[in-house]
């Protein structure tokens, strides 16, 4: 797999509610290498679907939802949420965004703060919404705008140039100045003269530090109004922190009838919960107050990181079903990401197979499930455990070895180090993602099902 | 694909609540709880020696006491008696009611200076935890080249320069020793603050937080700093103790105010005097050694006490 392209994008009439074009998420590692993590990724979403991500562990679908959180932000790329582009909204716009956009995460009882109660836990969403919904007195603005652009200057390229050889001319200025000091000659007075070298050393000295001046006046003119915005800044904040003080109690009543609403939708007794911490509750009653935090503001999209992941089998199954309720109660659209291929292929409507940060696979789970295409799904398949005492496990088709690493990704196909069908095309040529039958897509030269004579650029359609 | 659907669990997805008997058993584990967490006698032992100390330092003007600067004639260097209980020093103080009185000087410098490096330290550890990156680095560095300067020399030497003793005021000297002892504890704490914000900072409920857009600085206060106050407190209690040690060292260096009554200047006497009138040391030596034991078994103590769980049931 490990394919690019946009053959599987739906188009404009099909109600998409998230559409992710080309998403590239690289991390810096070390000095001079990048974690290429998601690169080139391309999916959407339908209103009232259920989008199912799978692969192994460090196949970049964590990273991808956490990409459309924007924490961290996307590379590059975009993720159209009803034809916003979020990855090039600023900071306030995407406040207003994120309450359409949630997530749950895989291990539910560290992704509630256990020093906080239910309550507060649940109307955090809430809590931050009214408190943005409190304006902002013009200093507090004018110092968010101001502390960015500040630290972008200092980080600015040109300073760093500039300072560092200057810095380095002070110091050898400096050595010149003491080894001239101290093999000068000694006068009556008793003070040494250094001669050509000791002079030499007090120009560089000089020169450097007239180079250094400027910069260090920006420094101390920037950061002496950082202070004083700083000093400011408590002051021109009481009148806000006043009005929301006052209006505490009213916001509290009002998002107490919520929360409690919220956490009976997901099957969570309000009455004894609301005051309990997140240590008293089991793992799956956690999953679901986790969910109940990403209920509460009525979203449209919620982005489902291994939900289940951490759970027991059975209690995988109700917070499955709970999940799907609330779907169509809420008219939710989930991206659901996870290993276990039994449970994609129960909630999913559509699903994509990823590898080592490129999309391999798309499709309909049945038809997926039933006649992969791609050599790694087929494989991936192939790994569920059947029950079934008469099969014999190690006849079962599986590949050796851990994914390369995603800082020296392999040329071309990303899978042909550990393929079986792989070709030198598949190091030559990354493979584009073309259809094969209806609504599925395969991102191979070599894909199962097609004699190996007929493999052609052009889509294929089989079965 | 028989894998695939033998895998799938139907099982009905009536609403979970906790009912009665979950109600009890969450209960019973509760009271569980707290029975492993008993104190320990230790602990209130501790707890009421520092109770009994800053009482009577704080009442002692109304406690039956001898004057602390009263001489009294013909007992100097006499042991304890039932007039003088700790006895007498060698110009006749009275060896107990300085002793009390002395509780006040060490435990107010070196509660103010504590808490003023716990602020100072706390709020430096949690953004440079928190922020990360070259601000890190610079505040790291600073906070390592203070704890490279040998403690006591660094105080010795700020007070004596910006205050030295004889020309100073008492009360400028007093304020710049507390002054040098809260610079003493600000690397500490910092370094203890930074380093449970960074772990703490990691976890899923702050990535959970950011995910809704929260500011960093209600992140920081509402989700990092109730997690990391437990350590914190902890360490300032055992910085309290070394801060009075220290506290008592400038004064048995002469620096600071030595004009009153405290424990390093009751030792400072003292010391000449050892051979022949050893309780002038051994008292305030000892009430000084059993509140530091005290301050750090409290500071144990109130980790362990505060530690959530974090896993579920």
């Amino acid at each position: 797999m490990a394919g690019s392209g946009t053959a599987h994008l739906r188009g404009e009439d099909d109600d998409l509610v998230l559409r992710v074009d080309h998403l590239v998420v690289e991390f810096p590692a070390g000095r001079f290498g990048t974690v290429h993590a998601v690169s080139d990724v391309s999916f959407d979403l339908a209103n009232g679907e259920t989008l199912g991500i799978v692969g192994e562990s460090g196949c970049g679908k964590s990273t991808t939802a956490k990409a459309i959180m924007r924490v961290p932000p996307p590379t590059s790329g975009h993720i159209r949420l009803d034809g916003v582009d979020l990855a090039t909204l600023g900071a306030e716009q995407m406040r207003d965004v994120r309450s359409r956009l949630q997530m749950i995460f895989q291990d539910a009882i560290s992704s509630l703060n256990p020093r906080r109660r239910i309550r507060d836990v649940v109307a955090e969403p809430l809590v931050i919404r009214w408190l943005e919904s409190h304006r902002r007195s013009p200093l507090i603005r004018l110092w968010e705008r101001y502390v960015p652009r500040m630290l972008r200057l200092w980080r600015h390229p040109f300073v760093r140039r500039v300072t560092v050889p200057l810095l380095v001319a002070f110091f050898v200025g400096l050595v010149l100045w003491i080894a001239g000091s101290a093999t000068g000659t000694e006068q009556a007075d008793g003070t040494r003269d250094g001669g050509i070298v000791q002079a030499a050393g007090t120009v560089v000295m000089i020169a450097s530090l007239i180079g250094l001046a400027p910069i260090a006046a920006m420094f101390v003119v920037t950061a002496g109004v950082w202070l004083v915005l700083t000093v400011l800044l408590p002051l021109a904040s009481l009148p806000r922190t006043y009005r929301i003080w006052r209006e505490r109690k009213k916001f509290w009543e009002g998002a107490e009838v919520q929360v409690r609403d919220v956490l009976e939708d997901v099957g969570i007794d309000a009455d004894i919960a609301m005051d309990r911490r997140p240590h008293e509750f089991s793992g799956g009653q956690a999953q679901r107050i986790s969910i109940a935090r990403a209920l509460i503001l009525d979203p449209k999209v919620i982005i489902c990181d291994e939900p289940v992941s951490a759970l027991d089998v059975s209690v995988q199954a109700q917070v499955l079903n709970l999940l799907e309720e609330l779907k169509e109660k809420y008219g939710l659209s989930l991206i659901f990401i996870a290993h276990d291929l039994a449970v994609v292929k129960n909630i999913a409507d559509r699903v994509v197979v990823m590898y080592l940060g490129k999309v391999c696979e798309v499709g309909q789970p049945d038809e997926l499930f039933a006649r992969p295409r791609h050599p790694y799904t087929e494989i991936l398949m192939s790994a569920i455990p059947v029950i079934d005492p008469a099969i014999d496990p190690r006849a079962a088709r599986t590949i050796a070895g851990e994914p390369p690493s995603p800082i020296f990704p392999p040329s071309g196909c990303r899978f042909r180090t550990r393929c079986p069908r792989a070709s030198e095309r598949c190091a030559e040529e990354e493979p584009q993602i073309r259809e094969m039958g209806s609504g599925h897509y395969v991102a191979c030269h070599h894909p199962i099902g097609v004699a190996e004579d007929q493999v052609a650029d052009t889509p294929v359609a089989v079965g | 694909m028989s894998g695939l659907d033998t895998a799938v669990v139907s099982t009905s997805s009536e609403h979970v609540t906790l009912g009665v008997d979950a109600e009890a058993a969450i209960l019973a584990e509760a009271d569980e709880t707290y029975q492993a967490r008993k104190l320990g006698f230790w602990f209130w032992a501790s707890v009421g020696w520092l109770a009994f100390l800053v009482l009577s330092a704080v009442f002692a003007d109304l406690l039956p006491l001898k004057d602390p600067m009263a001489t009294f004639r013909g007992v100097a260097r006499d042991g304890p008696s039932a007039a003088h209980w700790f006895g007498a020093d060698n110009i006749g103080h009275d060896v107990f009611s300085r002793t009390l009185y002395g509780a006040r000087r060490s435990l107010a410098v070196a509660t103010v200076a504590t808490l003023v490096g716990f602020t100072v330290g706390g709020v430096i550890g949690l953004v440079s935890g928190f922020y990360r990156r070259t601000l890190d680095d610079a505040i790291v560095a600073v906070l390592d080249i203070m704890l490279a300067i040998p403690g006591l020399v660094l105080a010795l030497a700020l007070v004596a320069f910006f205050a030295p003793p004889g020309r100073a005021s008492p009360t400028s000297q007093t304020v710049w020793a507390t002054f040098a002892l809260s610079i003493l504890a600000v690397p500490t704490i910092a370094r203890v603050a930074r380093a449970q914000t960074m772990v703490w900072a990691d976890r899923d409920f702050v990535l959970a937080s950011r995910t809704l857009g929260t500011r960093n600085l209600r992140i920081i206060v509402r989700e990092v700093l109730p997690n990391i106050l437990p350590a914190m407190v902890s360490i300032a209690f055992i910085g309290l103790a070394v801060l009075i040690v220290v506290e008592a060292a400038l004064a048995f260096f002469g620096v600071g105010d030595v004009s009153g009554v405290s424990w390093g200047i009751m030792i400072q006497n003292g010391r000449s005097q050892v051979d022949r009138a050893p309780h002038m040391v051994l008292f305030p030596a000892l009430f000084m050694f059993m509140t530091i034991l005290s301050l750090n078994f409290v500071g144990d103590q109130v980790r362990t006490f505060f530690d959530v769980r974090e896993s579920g049931i």
